[in-house]
């Protein structure tokens, strides 16, 4: 894969996934996790859309311009989606 | 992702990547970055995504009132598997590459057995792009 340029390198050392505090706001990250709101919405993902249930129609536009639907997938092939960010 | 994709690209496997709200915008490491203020904001640092971590998998981006997240459960690193069938095998609220590769291998064994993939991946080699 080719590395990323103008991106943060992850630090070496066996920090076990914790290296990335050092790009956050440790208070406000703490707080956030631990924020009523953001539990809630961790508590509630396993009912969003349940292992076992019909995975809704998502439309998404994408980088190129294209509609990306979900559905246009059924029947053809399988998904994978997943979501991210730049922080 | 980009290991999982290169790997299952052809078994029919479609890998999408949503981009969603900045959760650390404007912390220590990112005081540059804001959060949304529209979708041409949005798509901007999506494409931005796109350049600074070489993303090759297809990059969507939700409207900015972020309803389709909303209807996945509005988590920032979530994964879902889903099956041809539009059923859902695998949901998580982080993107354990390891699952996903076991969950993958079984689908793709299972559609065509004279082909069979083993899980592979082992997230302690890879350098930690999206």
């Amino acid at each position: 894969m080719t590395k990323p340029k103008g991106f943060f390198k992850r630090p070496p050392g066996p920090l076990a996934g914790m290296w990335s505090w050092k790009y956050l706001n440790v208070w406000k990250t703490i707080r956030m996790i631990t924020s009523k709101p953001v539990r809630g919405l961790y508590e509630a993902f396993p009912s969003a859309v349940p292992v076992g249930s019909e995975f809704p129609d998502i439309e998404l536009t994408t980088t190129g311009g294209a509609i990306f639907r979900s559905a246009e997938l059924k029947g053809k092939k399988h998904l994978v989606l997943f979501t991210g960010a730049i922080t | 992702m980009h290991e999982l994709e290169k790997k299952y690209r052809d078994r029919d496997v479609e890998f999408v990547a949503m981009y969603v709200r900045e959760p650390h915008a404007g912390e220590r490491g990112f005081p540059t970055y804001r959060n949304h203020e529209s979708f041409d904001h949005k798509m901007e640092m999506a494409k931005e995504l796109e350049q600074l971590k070489s993303v090759t998998i297809t990059l969507g981006v939700d409207d900015s009132s972020q309803e389709q997240h909303g209807i996945l459960g509005n988590l920032p690193n979530m994964a879902y598997v889903v099956d041809r069938e539009g059923r859902v095998v695998y949901s998580n609220t982080w993107q354990h590459a390891e699952d996903i590769d076991a969950t993958l291998a079984e689908m793709v064994t299972n559609d065509d057995p004279s082909r069979p993939l083993r899980p592979t991946i082992n997230t302690n080699n890879l350098s930690g792009a999206i």
